[in-house]
């Protein structure tokens, strides 16, 4: 039997995974990557009262108990796309059942998580991660969420986006709405009762900055086109931009690193409810 | 008054395969949990003619970048 002391959850194709194996492997850590896409051909029992898991991967034995140090959790976005496609009555349970099986495994509370689903759930809402960033002293733009045709806006021009991740299928096509910026007047022309949408300012010009924080360790980087800032919803133009390393002043850094530090108090405080 | 904003503004695009072409010498090794060259056993994403990760330039936006499945 294998002890696990660090859980990979991720996807058999996503390669980036592979390094970080490969590196566990060579420090001779004690290791399983469990993958989504392959859930079918593992076994598993858990036995909640023990608080032992039990897995059985090609023959292979392992167990995760609370001797589990640390977990990764790849890619760990909700997953969205069942009405898509045309899925299986099998296929949809088993996107379903072993997307809970996987939240269920924040069971191991004491191992150190990157990615735990709970706060993935929190990080997934605009409106609750702008009060946060509000709270340690980042600014934020004025944000009006609405489905009221005639709200009020400050500022003639606004940034309009969806309040989650808004793809859908349409006809034969699937869409997928991104940040467009637009006049107050023209996003009043649409008909926008059926659901709130986020209306915010229109930053011009902006930089976009992708932060990473990993314990103590800060990762950024700024997403670059033509050596200049990208106006809108950078997603739109992937293929000329430049995704560069960059330091951040330290207060922006110190803000950022309580930001994390809030998140992790506010979690042990509900634990302790 | 135009449709729904979000409906009418999205980017609409044709459902394509995300399916990804593994070269027949390559099998992935559950005990280790990577891609290897079975004939040479290097790791796949370190062997020159392995298929390496996709950078998020390529992910087709579908809010999980696909991987989420």
């Amino acid at each position: 039997m294998n002890n696990v002391k660090v859980l990979i959850i991720s996807n058999k194709f996503d390669f980036t995974t592979d390094y970080v194996c490969i590196e566990l492997e060579k420090r001779k850590v004690k290791y399983l990557r469990l993958n989504r896409d392959s859930f079918r051909s593992c076994k598993i029992e858990f036995n909640i009262n023990l608080g032992e898991l039990l897995i059985n991967v090609n023959k292979k034995k392992y167990i995760v108990n609370k001797g589990l140090s640390s977990v990764y959790y790849r890619a760990p976005t909700y997953f969205r796309e069942t009405f898509s496609k045309n899925f299986s009555a099998e296929d949809q349970l088993y996107n379903s059942q072993w997307m809970s099986f996987i939240r269920n495994l924040t069971f191991f509370e004491d191992a150190k998580w990157m990615n735990n689903p709970v706060d993935t759930y929190k990080a997934e809402n605009k409106l609750l991660q702008l009060k946060y960033a509000k709270e340690v002293g980042l600014r934020i733009p004025n944000t009006l969420v609405t489905n009221n045709n005639s709200f009020k806006f400050n500022n003639p021009t606004v940034a309009a986006k969806s309040l989650d991740t808004a793809l859908f299928k349409i006809n034969d096509k699937e869409a997928f709405f991104y940040t467009n910026i637009m006049a107050v007047e023209d996003v009043k022309s649409y008909d926008i009762g059926l659901f709130p949408i986020v209306i915010q300012d229109n930053l011009e010009p902006k930089i976009d900055y992708r932060v990473t924080i990993a314990g103590n360790k800060m990762y950024s980087a700024v997403i670059s086109e033509h050596g200049k800032g990208v106006s809108g919803d950078w997603r739109r133009r992937k293929n000329t931009l430049k995704f560069i390393d960059c330091d951040l002043p330290d207060q922006i850094k110190k803000k950022c690193f309580n930001g994390c530090s809030l998140s992790e108090q506010r979690c042990r405080e509900e634990a302790t409810l | 008054m135009k449709e729904n904003l979000v409906i009418h503004q999205a980017f609409k695009y044709e459902v394509g395969s995300c399916k990804i072409e593994i070269p027949t010498n390559y099998g992935y090794n559950a005990a280790s949990g990577y891609w290897v060259n079975e004939i040479t056993k290097t790791p796949m994403v370190r062997d020159p003619e392995g298929i390496k990760p996709r950078t998020k330039k390529e992910d087709i936006e579908t809010g999980e970048d696909n991987k989420g499945e």
